[in-house]
């Protein structure tokens, strides 16, 4: 049988081509899926044929092959694989591997995707795959959760490359809009040139997307949600949703200006992996909340009205999702698209199939899922109600539900004259009312006043402080704006009279230390309007930290001994934390001035002509020891002994030890050198036994480099040869290691699998010594992979 | 001194590794039923641009039209069993000493893309075309559980997957000849007669 019997939608063809069809799958807007059997080969696969209607739309066509000729160049674990493109009687079909899983959206709304590391492993794996396609100048386009899936074992795939461009190519590049607004890219939405940067973004519109359960971009219409695009920042991940250094990637991810992006998907994979390597920590710090909430991963499949819930609080999540929300019983959510949002789309993206974002296309109950097809979000995806279930077409209601009253206006004004519609005065239900009522205003709103759009940073301050976060509808009301301004100016000097007092103490804390009780008259002059309830202390103490205390303490101690290289590490430790500390600096400077006179041959020889001094100081002139000979000892059983207190600080126990004995051959029993040494003697055991103990758990735990490090520090405090032995033998396994992993590095690269060879490149680099032979051959080999 | 403790061990390892090849061969054809194909006449398949060549059976086998990266295509005519040629282009010449890691590689590859197939197991096999693993495993078919054999070998920068596909059930029928198949693969190495 042949594809000529694929015509109809709903029949079923045998066969396509070599292929034997097994069901149907899924359908879009350019084709329909079938899962089918490739009996020469044995193995199940997904077969994306062109519509019929399609075949002669030149551009269809050539997007169709686009995708193809795009996937086909990438070999990567996160992105589809493609099998095949061919014809059959002319029908162009795709083939490609038969995915299980569920979308992105489905997943997240699965509990195993709950815990945010979980989220973080998939971000990880978009990232990868991203930075794969991007290495050989493929551009994907359209990032959405729709257009990933995350299959039965983890795995996630990056899936329709329809609207690909690869770097040299010039389709989609006249001006087009191609993609989903709502992930979309300033720059694409501008329909300027685009990089890899650009994915970038709509990967943090995803990952957006992930840990809030919002579009970054949520908006009534799309006009609007270009206006967001291009020129406002989405509020930042609350804690209770994300820890703050994700969130901060991903606001980064999401910057405006490219340039202040990440630049490639390496940086980013970086980040995140250094966020997914301290995640437990984060985590810890910011406990309360998470645990009811955000982190739970209960937000994004439970929210039913991300565009329009603002979440307060942690607090108010459990509200929000626990029960139903006001706009769900007030406002009808989910209507078809306006016609009118309809015209626009396709005013902004000409073709057939560009003005709705394509659904997952198979049955997520049925967790079997195959490659990507754009489904209308009209009648046809109405057919389809297992593809309507899942990707983005749901999204895409929620996003266009809101009927648009001023159709013409709308449209005619585009996204700048949308700008800032009408804010709501009550945070739920305001954002989508506001959104319908501000097409009513569109024509005649005047710009918005920079003072009152909201910057991201505001954003969760206002998010959580619901009661002022609303902003007043200058273009509705006059009376609102006029509280509006009353508040603003409210706040402003309220901020002015904190600044103020802020700076006071600032002031005073840089301002040397007065002693306890004397007048400060010209400060508090100075201060304005001091607040009569809270009045200033007379005297700012230096600092309230016992640390610091206890250091200059030590170090005057170590001035009174004449110990000035001690006294000075004391006061380097202190003015380290505490730059501003005058009585250290003061301290310093007595210390480094007597270092300096002691380094003078005159200075020190006058100073140890005064025999009581030296005589204090406990070195005896012996009987028949000349001046010249006495003064060259004493200045060697100081500057000994000296250099063994600050070896025993530095935990340089070898060092200490053999400072104390020289001192004590010089001057027995010189000052407190005996306990120094004994203690010396101690540490460097302790420190020995806890090193081998280290090293003993990181080698079971075959932690080789860890081990290493471990017993050579251990080797320092070794006076016998255990923890070289050691030491070597690790050495040796941490080599042979090395050894195996090139030679795996180099098989991965051979067959084409850059990532892993990657990887195990920078697993080598990482496990030898700088200099190492195996690491220096690593280093070229990573750099010629990544040029 | 070091000199005679490395001769040793290499006097040790050096048979042993034949050993384990010659095992390795040896057991890969008993496991493809030797002897079990004996009354079946091949004829020999050379690819047109004279890559590789390949032994099928003059009677109930046919060749099949290819499409993307498959070589040729073998199926018996009542749809028992399928044989393929696939190549794929290196990034560099593997050693040998890289066939098992090469084998690991393409077993994950088969996972990634079979979630379905299961038991795979993994042997070197010498052939005439060189060294090269053959990788095992069963997964679902149309008909049934499937056993597929696919032997991929690299030649120069050329990775070749000659794969098998037979119903489990009828495994001990069509095993001895899609085995004969597989060993007569031969793919001269680019510019010398030698391989690695």
């Amino acid at each position: 049988m042949s594809s000529s019997d694929v015509g109809p939608r709903r029949t079923l063809p045998d066969r396509i081509g070599r292929y034997r069809v097994v069901e149907r799958i899924g359908q879009g807007a350019m084709g329909v899926v079938y899962r089918a059997e490739d009996e020469a080969m044995g193995r199940e696969v997904a077969i994306k044929l062109l519509l019929a209607d399609l075949e002669n739309e030149p551009e269809i066509r050539a997007r169709f092959l686009r995708e193809a000729e795009a996937a086909a160049k990438l070999s990567h674990p996160n992105i589809i694989t493609i099998y095949d493109v061919d014809e059959d009687h002319g029908r162009v079909f795709m083939v490609m591997e038969l995915l299980r899983g569920a979308t992105l959206k489905d997943f997240l709304a699965q509990p195993e995707a709950a815990p945010i590391e979980r989220k973080l492993d998939v971000m990880i794996q978009l990232g990868a795959g991203l930075g794969a396609a991007h290495n050989i100048g493929i551009f994907h386009r359209d990032i959405k959760p729709g257009n990933l899936f995350v299959r039965t074992d983890g795995i996630l795939k990056i899936l329709d490359f329809g609207v690909a461009r690869l770097a040299s190519s010039s389709m989609t590049a006249a001006g087009f809009v191609v993609g989903t607004p709502d992930f979309m890219s300033p720059e694409q939405a501008r329909g300027l040139p685009i990089d890899g940067r650009s994915d970038i973004f709509s990967a943090g519109g995803v990952f957006y997307y992930m840990v809030t359960g919002r579009k970054p971009f949520a908006a009534a219409n799309l006009p609007a949600i270009f206006r967001m695009v291009l020129q406002e920042d989405p509020p930042a991940p609350q804690p209770s949703e994300a820890p703050p250094d994700l969130a901060r990637i991903i606001m980064k991810a999401l910057a405006k200006d490219r340039d202040v992006r990440y630049q490639n998907c390496q940086e980013l994979i970086a980040d995140l992996n250094e966020v997914r390597r301290r995640f437990p920590s984060a985590r810890r710090a910011g406990a309360p909340g998470r645990s009811a909430s955000g982190f739970d991963g209960r937000a994004p499949a439970a929210d039913p009205t991300p565009a329009a819930t603002p979440r307060p609080s942690a607090l108010d999540i459990d509200r929000t999702t626990m029960t139903p929300h006001p706009i769900s019983r007030t406002a009808p959510v989910r209507q078809p698209p306006a016609p009118d949002e309809a015209m626009t789309s396709e005013l902004v993206r000409p073709r057939p199939e560009s003005g709705t974002p394509p659904a997952a296309p198979i049955s997520t109950s049925e967790a079997t899922l195959a490659a990507p097809v754009p489904v209308p979000g009209g009648a046809s995806e109405a057919s389809t109600p297992a593809a309507r279930s899942s990707g983005d077409a749901d999204d895409r209601a929620a996003a266009g539900s809101a009927p648009p009253p001023a159709a013409a206006g709308a449209t005619s004004e585009g996204p700048a004259a949308t700008r800032e519609a009408a804010p709501p005065a009550s945070p739920a239900v305001g954002r989508a009312a506001a959104d319908r009522a501000g097409a009513q205003t569109l024509v005649s709103a005047p710009p918005v006043p920079a003072a009152t759009r909201r910057p991201a940073t505001d954003a969760p301050a206002a998010q959580t402080t619901p009661t002022v976060s609303p902003r007043p509808s200058a273009w509705t009301s006059p009376a609102p704006a006029v509280r509006s301004r009353t508040v603003v100016w409210g706040g402003a000097a309220a901020a002015v009279l904190v600044v103020a007092i802020g700076s006071m103490v600032v002031l005073r804390n840089r301002h040397a230390p007065l002693p306890v009780g004397a007048p400060t008259a010209p400060e508090t002059a100075a201060a304005p309007s001091p607040p009569a309830a809270t009045p200033q202390p007379a005297v700012q103490p230096e600092t309230t930290d016992p640390q610091i205390a206890q250091h200059v303490a030590d170090a005057r101690a170590a001035i009174d001994r004449e110990d000035f290289a001690g006294a000075l590490d004391d006061l380097r430790l202190v003015l380290d934390r505490d730059p501003q500390h005058a009585e250290a600096a003061s301290l310093k400077r007595q210390a480094e001035d007597a270092l300096a006179r002691m380094a003078t041959p005159a200075g020190e020889r006058a100073k140890l002509r005064a025999p009581d001094e030296s005589a204090a100081a406990g070195i005896q002139r012996l009987p028949n020891e000349s001046s010249r000979q006495y003064e060259d000892r004493v200045k060697r059983v100081k500057a000994r002994y000296a250099e063994g207190r600050l070896a025993l600080e530095r935990k340089q126990f070898g060092a200490a030890i053999a400072s104390f004995q020289a001192v004590d051959r010089d001057q027995p029993n010189y000052r407190d050198v005996r306990s120094l040494l004994a203690d010396a003697v101690a540490a460097r055991s302790a420190a020995f036994r806890e090193a081998m103990d280290q090293g003993a758990r990181s080698e079971s735990a075959e932690q080789w480099k860890e081990a290493l490090d471990a017993y050579l520090r251990a080797e320092q405090y070794d006076t016998g040869s255990t923890a070289a032995e050691k030491a070597r033998v690790v050495r040796e396994r941490l080599v042979s290691d090395a050894t195996a992993a090139l030679q795996r590095a180099h098989t991965y690269q051979a067959m084409r699998k850059p990532a892993e060879a990657v990887r195990l490149y920078q697993q080598v680099i990482d496990s030898l010594p700088e200099g190492h032979a195996l690491r220096d051959q690593a280093l070229q080999r990573l750099r010629a992979l990544k040029p | 001194m070091i000199r005679e403790a490395i001769g040793r061990r290499l006097g040790l390892v050096v048979p042993a590794a034949l050993v384990c090849v010659v095992c390795g061969a040896a057991a890969a054809r008993a496991q493809f039923g030797s002897g079990g194909d004996r009354g079946v006449s091949y004829r020999v398949f050379k690819d047109p641009a004279g890559r590789f060549e390949i032994e099928y059976p003059t009677r109930d086998w046919r060749q099949v039209p290819i499409s993307g990266s498959t070589l040729v295509n073998f199926a018996r005519t009542d749809g028992g069993a399928a044989l393929s040629v696939e190549s794929f282009r290196l990034a560099d010449t593997l050693a040998p000493s890289e066939i098992l890691t090469m084998a690991e590689i393409e077993i994950q590859d088969l996972k990634d893309r079979q979630s379905g197939a299961r038991n795979f197991t993994s042997e070197i096999l010498d052939t005439k075309a060189g060294r090269g693993a053959l990788i095992r495993y069963s997964r679902a078919g149309a008909k049934g559980p499937d056993v597929v054999m696919q032997y991929s070998i690299p030649v120069g920068l050329d990775l070749y997957r000659v794969i098998a596909v037979v119903p489990e059930a009828l495994a001990a029928r069509h095993q001895p000849v899609v085995g004969h198949m597989i060993l007569s693969f031969n793919a001269p190495a680019p510019g010398s007669g030698s391989r690695h």
